[in-house]
Parts: C-alpha cells; sequence; structure tokens
C-alpha cells in the first residue's frame, strides 16, 4: 500500500527523532538505565524498520 | 550626521542609561531576554553585531548603531530627528517613531506571513490566476507562525548563551515543545493539501 504524504512525513520525522534518541544515548553509562541494551535493540529496530518502510513503501503519487 | 562610537566602550561592556527605545514584535509572550547594566530590559529578538544592533520594528528588520538603539548614551534621536533631519538620508526623514530605528534591511513588510498570504493583499490570486484555497493558507500561516516561535525560541537560547547564562539549557523543553507544535501545523497542513487536492506550489 503507498504512503500518503503525510504518512511519509510522520515517518521521517519519527525516525529522525529515534535517531537523536539513540545519538543522546550513546555515550551514557549502561549501568544507570535498566535494560539498556534492550532499550538500544529495540531503537535499532525501530530505526530500521522507518527507514525501510521510506525506501520501500512508494508515496501515493509515484 | 554619523554618530560616532566612544572608543572607550566596547559593544557588551558598556554603560548605558535612558530607555530601550526598540522593542521586537513577538506574537507569544515573553519575558525580557537580559537586562542592561542600568536596569533596561531588552527584549528580543536582537542581534549585536560589532558596534550594531539588529532588531524588529514593527515587522521589519533594521540595523541602526548601539549609540542609537539606547537612547542617553550619545545621541538624543528625538533631538536628532528636529535638528538634523536634512543631513539624513531621504528614507531617514521621517518624524515620530520611526525617526529612531535606523535604517531599515529588510523594505517589505512580511510579518511572518506565508507567500499565499501577501499574495492575498494582491487581489486574491496566485500568478497563474487560480484563486489560493483559503484553508490552505490559514494552515501554512500557522505553519510559518510555528516556525517562527521555534526561531524565536532558538535566538533568545543564543542570545542567553551569549550573555553567559549558565541556564540557557532551560531554552531545550521549550524548544522541544515548540518542535512539537510545528510538526503538528505541518502535518494539518500537509494533510489539508493531500484531502482537498489544493496544490501546495
Amino acid at each position: 500500500m503507498a504512503l500518503t504524504n503525510v504518512e511519509r512525513e510522520k515517518i521521517t520525522d519519527s525516525m529522525l527523532k529515534i535517531q537523536s534518541v539513540r545519538a543522546s544515548l550513546e555515550d551514557m553509562d549502561e549501568t544507570k538505565i535498566p535494560d539498556y541494551n534492550e532499550i538500544e535493540g529495540c531503537l535499532s529496530i525501530v530505526d530500521k524498520n522507518l527507514s525501510l518502510a521510506l525506501r520501500q513503501v512508494p508515496s501515493k503519487n509515484e | 550626521m554619523r554618530l560616532a562610537a566612544d572608543p572607550l566602550l566596547t559593544p557588551g561592556t558598556r554603560l548605558v542609561s535612558g530607555e530601550v527605545l526598540a522593542s521586537a514584535v513577538s506574537r507569544v509572550a515573553q519575558s525580557a531576554l537580559f537586562t542592561l547594566p542600568n536596569g533596561a530590559k531588552i527584549y528580543g529578538p536582537i542581534r549585536i553585531r560589532g558596534e550594531y544592533v539588529e532588531f524588529i520594528w514593527e515587522g521589519e528588520k533594521h540595523q541602526c548603531h548601539m549609540d542609537e538603539f539606547v537612547s542617553g548614551t550619545h545621541a538624543d534621536l528625538q533631538e536628532l530627528s528636529d535638528v538634523d533631519r536634512l543631513e539624513l538620508p531621504a528614507d531617514r526623514r521621517i518624524v515620530g517613531k520611526e525617526s529612531h530605528i535606523g535604517l531599515p534591511i529588510a523594505r517589505k513588510k512580511s510579518g511572518g506571513l506565508s507567500k499565499p498570504a501577501m499574495m492575498a493583499d494582491q487581489g486574491n490570486k496566485v500568478a497563474s490566476g487560480v484563486a489560493v484555497c483559503t484553508e490552505q493558507r490559514r494552515l501554512l500561516d500557522m505553519f510559518g507562525e510555528a516556525v517562527q516561535e521555534l526561531l524565536l525560541l532558538h535566538e533568545q537560547q543564543f542570545l542567553a548563551i551569549v550573555a553567559g547564562d549558565l541556564e540557557s539549557h532551560r531554552f531545550d523543553l521549550l524548544i522541544h515543545m515548540a518542535n512539537e507544535r510545528k510538526h503538528q501545523a505541518k502535518y494539518a497542513y500537509l494533510q489539508h493539501v493531500e484531502t482537498h487536492c489544493c496544490s501546495a506550489k
């Protein structure tokens, strides 16, 4: 199913936010955040899937 | 008459007296950005470039010498406009509130309006002759206002940093909130363009 412009924009913004969160947490002391590795893994999957959606799903007007 | 800068004083450290002649036009309530040594409060957005101050006055961007920005340092601008008017360039020979605001950098008032909104003043028609959708224009203006609000906060944060404010990171939450509002305004605009099929161009 094709992405509308709004959906594409929302996914792009969300992906950028996730990347920003990942970058912010990068130098953190892992021991200070419970389940840090799970959080990082989850963010990584979200990042990957959002960028996949942008690459694979065509725009509505394409 | 060209006002000479006092060689003993440098921007940012000089002592000034008198009232601040210009304050920015803002669509949002804001507190004073910083206070001059004499206690006068300055409201943003302003930018100090060397000996000159850039500021917004009634929707137009202006630049003037720091001595002109704060009265009582060197120049009494009312006096300047009364006595030396004939020596000023033609576009500065204005008596009244605009007589002390320096040379405008941007001549046209935009007021943060979108191009369609500005074109509305010219008969509500775009160059192609097609009427602009009023809702699209409203949403684009709201988007523009959200961006403007964000810019204002960034500018305030920058000025706080320049002023050595140790709490300058306090703007980050406000910037985040303004950014969220910007996103919502953008989505509302795009959603309308998409469902209403009115061109974004």
